[in-house]
C-alpha cells in the first residue's frame, strides 16, 4: 500500500516549493549514533560525538582514559583541535600532556597560516583555558586580509566563529546577510553552502547564535529558513557521528530561530478505512518540538480533492488538537469514507501549506459468480453453474478443447454499489505443479466483469498438461483495505486427443550445473565382414592383373638392355632401384606399424638417395641417347 | 556394322605397328591399373564398402596411378614433343616416380 503511495507523496513534495516541511530530524536516532561514537578510539569521531551529546544535553560518559592514550601529531592542528576540545567537552583537560600547547602557538606565530588553521589554533587554546592572546583590531584586519584571498563560505563561517571569541560580533552582523546570499539553491527548494553539511551547519549555527547574543532579529528570511530546513531534512539519513553532530547543530539552530519552520508529517497511517475515519498529523518544528505561538485553529485542511477525477470533497476544515499531545492534530474524514480512492489534502499551518496524499480504503465483495461451459462455436447453450461466496463448486467441471469457460461476476462495495477495481484476474493452475495461467478480467460499461476462456487456446499457457486445475478469482485495488482471492473449485481440462486426461506432460529437468560426464570417443562398430574365402578370392583377383602386366611386358620384349654395363653407373642404377624399393617397403611398414613421424624421419635420407641416384641414372640415359 | 567389324582389326594393326615399344609398356601398365580398379569396384558392389576408408584409398590410388600413367604417356609420346619443349622423357619419368612416392604415402596414411 505505502509503496505505491510513496512516489505520489514525493511528487507532491517536489511540486510545492518552500511549503511546509514534510519530515523531521529523528533526534533519538542521532543520539544513538552519537552514543555509539563516544566509544570510539578515533579522536575526531570522539570530538563530534561529545559535541553532539552536549548539544542534546545528554549524559557524557567518562572518556579521559581514551584522551590520555590518544596518539597525535603536533603538526596536525585539526587533530589537536579535536583533542583539546574533546577534553574540554568531557572535562578531561587534566589528561592532556603539556606539549599540546605548543602546536597552536606555533600556528599563530606562522606568517602564512590559513583561516581554518587559525580557527583550529584559537579554539584549541580556548579549550585549554588560555584565553585570547589576540589584539582585537589587528586580528580582525588580518582575518579580513585573508578573507580577500579566499572568500569561500567555509572561511566566512570560521571568521564569524572567531569573531565570537575575539569580540567582533558587530562585524559579523554587518556581513552575515551577504554571506547568506552566497548559499547555493537546489531545484528552487533547498539552500546549502558550498562544502555541504559541515559548512552549512557551521555558518548557520554561528550566525544565528551571534544574532541571538546581540539581541537582534534573525537575518534569515522565512523563505531561507524553510529552504535551509529542506536541505537539513535531505541530509537526515546520516550515519556517522560527525554527520549526526553537524546535522543536530544545524537543525537545532534553525528550530531555535523564530518563527521556526513548521514541519507536518503523518503520525502513523496514511489511510482511513470504514473502521477508522481520522488521520493524525504531527505538527512540529524541525526537531520534533511543538511550535510556539501556533494557535490550534491555525491548522486547517484547506482543500481535499480526489486524484482520480479532481472532485473537491472538503474545504476549510480545521483540524482538532489532541487533548494531551500538543503536537498531534486530527483530521476527521468521516464525510468521504464511503468513497474509496486516493485523495490529495492541502494542509496549512499559519501562512504555509503542503499537500498530502491519503487513501480512503474501501471494501469489496463479490456475492456470486456464474461459471458457464459451452461450445466455442456457440451452437449449444452453455451450461451455467452459479457459486455464492465463499462456497466452492459442488462438482468438478469438465471442459475440452472445443469448449470455452465463461465467468461472469460483479464487484460491489460495502453499499452494494457496483465498482471497478484496478486489478481483476482469473487464475487457472494445476493442483500440484508450479505453472499457472492468469487472465485479465475486463469490466463492461455496466461494471460487470465477464471472462471468456477458450480451452484450446489455454493449452499453450498451461504447458499442454490436461487434468484437474484450480480455478480462482483475484481482485485487488490500491484503495481497497483487503484484496479478495476466491478459489472457485476444480476444472478438469482436456486439451487434445493426444494427451489423455490426467497425464501431465513431463517438464524439462532443471539444468545440470556440475561438470558434464567425460565424452569417450566411440568408433564405428565394425560391420559384418565377408568370409575369409571371399576376401582371399578378391585379394587374388586384385593381384591377377599384375600377372597380366608381366605377361604383356614379356610379350612386348621388355629387357634390361639399357641397364648400364659399367661398374659405377651400374652401381648407381642399382642404388636407385634399391632406394625406391626401400621407400615403398617403408610405406608398407607405415601401414603395418610405424607412425607418420617415424616414417618421415626414415624417408628423408632414403628420398635423398633416391633423388641423387635417380638423377644421375637418368642423366646418364639421356647422354647415351644423345651420343647414339 | 561391317565397318565396325573391319575398323577394329585395322585399329589393332595400326597400334601394333605404329606405336613405339615404350608406349606399349606404359599402355600395359595402364591396363593393369584399370583392371585392378575394376576388380576393386566389383568387390565394393558385391560385398560392401566396409571399411570405407580402405576401399577409398585403394580405389583412389588406382585412379591416381592411372592419371599419372596417362600423364607419363603423354609426355613421352614423340608426337607430343612440341607440347613439352625442353622436357625430356627422362624428366617425365622422374616426375612420375616423385608423384608416386607422394601419392602412396598419402594413400598408406589413409588406408588405416
Amino acid at each position: 500500500m505505502s509503496r505505491c503511495f510513496l512516489p505520489l507523496l514525493l511528487l507532491s513534495v517536489l511540486a510545492v516549493s518552500h511549503a511546509i516541511l514534510q519530515g523531521t530530524v529523528d533526534v533519538k536516532r542521532l543520539q544513538r549514533i552519537l552514543e555509539e561514537g563516544v566509544k570510539s578510539k578515533d579522536i575526531s569521531t570522539l570530538y563530534y560525538s561529545l559535541k553532539g551529546l552536549k548539544q542534546l544535553n545528554a549524559k557524557i560518559p567518562d572518556v579521559c582514559n581514551v584522551i590520555q592514550n590518544t596518539k597525535y601529531d603536533l603538526k596536525n592542528i585539526e587533530q589537536i583541535f579535536h583533542l583539546t576540545n574533546a577534553a574540554d567537552l568531557s572535562g578531561c583537560q587534566n589528561s592532556l600532556k603539556p606539549d599540546v600547547l605548543s602546536a597552536p602557538t606555533q600556528v599563530l606565530d606562522k606568517k602564512d597560516a590559513t583561516i581554518p588553521d587559525l580557527y583550529h589554533a584559537v579554539y584549541s587554546l580556548k579549550a585549554l583555558g588560555k584565553g585570547s592572546i589576540y589584539d582585537k583590531e589587528d586580528s580582525l584586519k588580518n582575518l579580513i586580509q585573508l578573507l580577500k584571498k579566499d572568500d569561500s563560505p567555509a572561511n566566512y563561517g570560521y571568521v564569524f566563529t572567531l569573531c565570537e571569541h575575539i569580540g567582533c560580533t558587530a562585524w559579523t552582523a554587518t556581513h552575515a546577510e551577504s554571506a547568506l546570499l552566497a548559499a547555493d539553491e537546489t531545484d528552487g527548494r533547498s539552500l546549502h553552502f558550498d562544502g555541504g553539511l559541515p559548512v552549512t551547519s557551521l555558518v548557520l549555527s554561528t550566525i544565528i547564535r551571534t544574532y541571538k547574543s546581540l539581541g537582534k532579529p534573525s537575518p534569515l528570511s522565512t523563505e531561507q529558513r524553510y529552504k535551509f530546513g529542506a536541505y537539513v531534512l535531505s541530509r537526515r539519513s546520516v550515519t556517522s557521528p560527525r554527520g549526526a553532530a553537524l546535522l543536530l547543530d544545524a537543525a537545532a539552530a534553525l528550530a531555535a530561530d523564530q518563527p521556526t519552520p513548521i514541519s507536518i508529517v503523518f503520525k502513523d497511517k496514511k489511510f482511513i478505512t470504514s473502521d477508522s475515519d481520522s488521520i493524525e498529523f504531527s505538527v512540529t518544528d524541525l526537531i520534533g518540538r511543538p511550535i510556539p505561538n501556533l494557535k490550534p485553529d491555525e491548522v486547517i485542511a484547506q482543500s481535499g480533492t480526489r486524484l482520480a477525477d479532481d472532485v473537491v470533497v472538503l474545504s476549510k476544515q480545521p483540524l482538532t488538537q489532541k487533548s494531551n499531545e500538543p503536537t498531534t492534530f486530527i483530521l476527521n474524514l468521516s464525510k468521504i469514507k464511503s468513497q474509496h480512492g486516493l485523495y490529495k489534502i492541502s494542509l496549512s499551518a499559519g501562512t504555509k501549506s503542503a499537500n498530502f496524499n491519503i487513501a480512503v480504503l474501501g471494501e469489496i465483495q463479490v456475492s456470486s459468480i456464474e461459471v458457464g461451459i459451452g461450445d466455442v462455436d456457440g451452437t449449444t447453450s452453455p451450461k451455467v453453474t452459479t457459486v455464492t461466496y465463499p462456497n466452492k463448486l459442488t462438482e468438478k467441471l469438465q471442459a475440452d478443447h472445443l469448449q470455452k469457460v465463461t465467468l461472469k461476476f460483479t464487484v460491489r462495495d460495502k453499499w452494494n454499489k457496483p465498482v471497478v477495481v484496478q486489478q481483476a484476474f482469473v487464475r487457472i493452475a494445476p493442483a500440484n505443479a508450479p505453472h499457472e495461467a492468469i487472465y485479465v478480467a475486463e469490466p463492461d460499461a455496466a461494471g460487470t466483469y465477464k471472462v471468456e476462456l477458450n480451452v484450446g487456446a489455454m493449452s499453450a499457457h498451461l504447458q499442454h498438461s490436461g487434468g484437474a486445475h484450480e480455478l480462482s478469482v483475484l481482485l485487488g485495488d490500491s484503495a481497497v483495505a483487503a484484496p479478495l482471492a476466491w478459489t472457485l473449485g476444480d476444472l478438469v481440462l482436456n486439451f487434445a486427443r493426444d494427451n489423455a486426461v490426467g497425464e501431465p506432460v513431463k517438464t524439462t529437468k532443471s539444468p545440470y550445473r556440475g561438470p558434464l560426464p567425460e565424452i569417450a570417443h566411440e568408433f564405428r562398430s565394425a560391420e559384418a565382414r565377408p568370409s575369409r574365402l571371399v576376401s582371399d578370392v578378391f585379394a587374388l583377383a586384385c593381384g591377377a592383373p599384375l600377372l597380366l602386366l608381366l605377361l604383356l611386358w614379356a610379350r612386348l620384349g621388355l629387357n634390361f638392355s639399357l641397364f648400364p654395363p659399367l661398374p659405377l653407373p651400374a652401381l648407381t642404377a642399382l642404388l636407385f632401384h634399391i632406394a625406391l624399393g626401400g621407400s615403398l617397403a617403408l610405406y608398407g611398414m607405415l601401414w603395418l606399424q610405424l607412425t607418420m613421424f617415424e616414417t618421415l624421419r626414415y624417408l628423408l635420407p632414403l628420398g635423398a638417395v633416391t633423388f641423387l641416384s635417380g638423377h644421375r641414372l637418368l642423366r646418364g640415359l639421356v647422354r647415351d641417347k644423345a651420343s647414339r | 556394322m561391317t565397318s565396325l567389324a573391319s575398323v577394329i582389326p585395322k585399329l589393332y594393326q595400326e597400334y601394333t605397328t605404329k606405336t613405339s615399344k615404350k608406349l606399349k609398356i606404359v599402355d600395359a601398365y595402364l591396363l593393369y591399373i584399370f583392371l585392378t580398379a575394376v576388380i576393386q569396384f566389383a568387390y565394393c558392389c558385391l560385398v560392401g564398402t566396409f571399411p570405407f576408408n580402405s576401399f577409398l584409398s585403394g580405389f583412389i590410388s588406382t585412379v591416381s596411378c592411372f592419371v599419372l600413367g596417362v600423364c607419363l604417356r603423354l609426355q613421352v609420346n614423340p608426337e607430343n614433343k612440341s607440347e613439352f619443349q625442353g622436357l625430356s622423357a627422362e624428366r617425365g619419368f622422374a616426375d612420375f616416380i616423385f608423384a608416386h612416392l607422394v601419392l602412396h604415402i598419402v594413400v598408406i596414411n589413409f588406408i588405416g
